[in-house]
């Protein structure tokens, strides 16, 4: 029981949106802290990982906790959550490979650039896509990108606000160049999937006496060689 | 004049002179009054000044047509050919086919006693009684003929039966010296006659009376005329077998008693050209059989079923087969043709004949074998979709399917070695808990291109 718990707390993320938004820099910000002013397009898709971690607080005060989580299922010392990050390329070469990353992500980052307007047209095309491929429990988050550049905006929050009120989403802009933003809206997302996972979990278990705490901590390692097993 | 070589122009006494004439300056002069001048009947002393009375006092009559009525073209004034010759009476220009040549005087008339020169069939046909009545003489010449060709074939026939009759005694006797003679001699009774017959040089006591053995007569033994040479009885016998029908052990026995044997034949140059001749081309046909005629009629036999069928389509796979394995005979038949060439045996107007047999061939597949592979790759085309309709059911890809197909399966491969890669570094940074996750990403991606290509099927990578 402990092994299906701990394996939740990795977490599977997919950014997708027109070439030239800034998807890698975003991942770049948030795993390396580090900016590029002059990157290469990204080829297929790369892969990269990052943990943060979420204290307690963070949790229970989120705006997502309609107080069925309870101080008791989670661990004092808070939750680590651990991203692997699928940045897929923005070509239209690289379309088709979208499919196989987005398939059983569990959050996808849209990224549209708020000084190009057609990154955003790029943007919604892929939130239909994703509602009509994806997996629906997939959390989807719009987020513009380039926020340093808010002189040269031509996509308005309230447009977008707008937009994502109606098909449900989150929204977000941040920049990748300063570095603002790009926590947060990784943290948010950590969080909003941590509790989606205790929820159902909760649900699931509510039988089960054993399951008050759960150690998303566990040496991971561990959990690799017993999957791996053949029983 | 021939240089005189010793002994060949001084004439035996005895013997008539040759029967060739010698030129004229040689024979004693005719009597004065003998010589006129056949134009205007004045007597000549000699013939050099004949010679210079018709130089100068007949020549003039030739450049006596006059030639400013000629006309300067190009064309014949009848088919409009290139031509460069002028009817000397109308002047206009004419080819050789329409140009005949007439007796004309100089003041441009058709007359008996003017000069031959060119004429146009129009002004020939203008005036038909100038043409003088065809005397013609073909019955007598084909009589004649006849008569000398029956004398031809007789001379020829008798000759055969000799050689038979030399083909029998090499079959039938013991071949020795004394027999050999005694058989020589009993052919046929030998004519003495004082010169060749063959190049009519009279025999003295260098150039030696020898008869030929076949029809007798006398003939010079000289080699690098070629008048008579001795025929080795070997040879003979190969040239003899060749028209007459005996069994194999006997010609091999004869031929290994022959194979050793100094004994040989005179023969004649004539006797060659009459009935030898014909007994080589004989041979050589026979050899040619074995491989030159072979090929031939190899590919003519083929060429003749190949054409005789319809290469634009075809029915089963039973024809298909009969198809290919025409065109692989065809191919078979160069690589021998140029095999045998190579061999190096041949004469340079077989290997020309060859060469060009082998030229044809090629030309014909090259014509036909695409036609061939056009209708097979329809046949096939057919039977893949007859194929894919029985079996799979699957529509058939579209071209913009196929490209986008193509194109992802392309990414695929690209990812499957970036992902790939990144493994590696991993492995290398002891990051064992993300390759838990990079495996199941290549699972995946090695069960998109094993979807892709049983999509694609045959057509990955043909274009």
């Amino acid at each position: 029981m402990n092994r299906q718990r701990s394996k939740q707390s990795q977490f599977k993320i997919v950014l997708l949106g027109e070439s030239a938004v800034g998807k890698s820099s975003v991942v770049q910000r948030f795993v390396k802290n580090s900016f590029d002013e002059y990157r290469e397009s990204t080829i297929g898709a790369a892969f990269l990982t990052q943990s943060i971690h979420l204290s307690k607080n963070d949790i229970l005060s989120s705006g997502d906790n309609d107080n069925s989580i309870t101080t008791d299922t989670i661990d004092d010392d808070g939750i680590t959550v651990k991203f692997e990050i699928w940045d897929t390329a923005g070509q239209e070469r690289y379309r088709s490979l979208a499919s196989m990353y987005y398939r059983n992500a569990n959050a996808a980052i849209i990224v549209y650039d708020i000084t190009q307007l057609e990154s955003l047209d790029k943007a919604k095309y892929w939130i239909k896509e994703l509602q009509r491929q994806a997996n629906k429990d997939t959390i989807i988050i719009l987020t513009g990108n380039k926020l340093d550049l808010n002189d040269e905006r031509k996509i308005s929050i309230d447009d977008v606000n707008e937009f994502t009120s109606i098909y449900n989403l989150l929204n977000f802009e941040v920049s990748a160049k300063t570095g603002e933003n790009v926590n947060q809206l990784f943290k948010d997302i950590a969080i909003k999937l941590v509790i989606k996972n205790l929820k159902s979990n909760n649900n699931l278990n509510t039988t089960n006496k054993h399951s008050n705490t759960i150690n998303l901590n566990q040496n991971t390692n561990n959990t690799t060689n017993d999957q791996n097993c053949a029983c | 004049m021939k240089p005189r070589i010793l002994g060949k122009s001084k004439p035996v006494p005895d013997t008539p002179s040759p029967s060739v004439s010698t030129p004229s300056s040689t024979i004693p002069s005719p009597p004065p009054q003998s010589i006129q001048c056949p134009i205007c009947n004045i007597p000549m002393s000699s013939l050099i000044k004949l010679n210079n009375h018709i130089d100068s006092q007949h020549l003039n009559q030739r450049q006596s047509i006059p030639r400013n009525h000629y006309i300067k073209s190009n064309k014949c004034h009848k088919c409009n050919n290139s031509s460069i010759t002028n009817c000397c009476i109308c002047g206009l220009t004419f080819c050789s086919n329409h140009i005949n040549r007439g007796k004309v005087n100089s003041l441009l008339e058709f007359d008996k006693n003017g000069i031959w020169c060119d004429c146009c069939i129009d002004c020939i046909n203008k005036l038909p009684n100038i043409i003088s009545p065809i005397n013609n003489l073909t019955d007598e010449f084909k009589e004649l003929r006849n008569k000398r060709l029956i004398n031809e074939s007789l001379k020829n026939l008798l000759l055969d039966r000799r050689l038979d009759k030399v083909f029998n005694w090499m079959l039938n006797n013991v071949i020795n010296e004394e027999s050999f003679i005694n058989f020589e001699k009993s052919l046929v009774n030998w004519n003495n006659q004082g010169n060749c017959q063959c190049c009519l040089n009279t025999f003295t006591w260098l150039n030696r009376r020898h008869h030929c053995r076949i029809c007798g007569e006398s003939v010079c033994g000289d080699l690098q005329k070629g008048c008579s040479m001795i025929v080795p009885l070997g040879m003979l016998f190969e040239l003899l077998i060749v028209d007459k029908d005996i069994s194999i052990q006997e010609r091999d026995r004869i031929r290994n008693l022959l194979k050793k044997d100094k004994f040989g034949l005179r023969i004649c140059k004539e006797c060659k050209r009459r009935v030898l001749n014909k007994k080589v081309f004989l041979l050589d046909k026979q050899q040619f059989d074995d491989e030159m005629v072979k090929f031939f009629n190899i590919w003519k036999l083929i060429s003749k079923k190949l054409e005789s069928e319809d290469l634009s389509f075809i029915k089963d796979d039973l024809e298909n087969k009969l198809y290919v394995n025409y065109f692989n005979k065809l191919d078979k038949l160069i690589k021998d043709i140029d095999l045998f060439i190579n061999k190096g045996n041949c004469k340079n107007d077989e290997i020309r004949i060859l060469t060009n047999l082998k030229n044809v061939i090629i030309k014909f597949i090259k014509i036909n074998l695409p036609i061939l592979r056009k209708s097979q790759n329809v046949k096939l085309e057919k039977e893949r979709q007859k194929l894919q309709n029985i079996i799979n059911d699957r529509p058939k890809l579209s071209k913009r399917e196929l490209r986008e197909k193509r194109d992802k399966l392309i990414v695929l491969n690209e990812q499957k070695f970036l992902v790939t890669e990144m493994y590696e570094t991993f492995k290398k940074q002891r990051r064992f808990d993300d390759l838990k996750t990079l495996d199941i990403n290549l699972e995946d991606i090695e069960k998109e291109i094993n979807q892709l290509n049983l999509e694609l099927g045959d057509e990955t990578f043909t274009i």
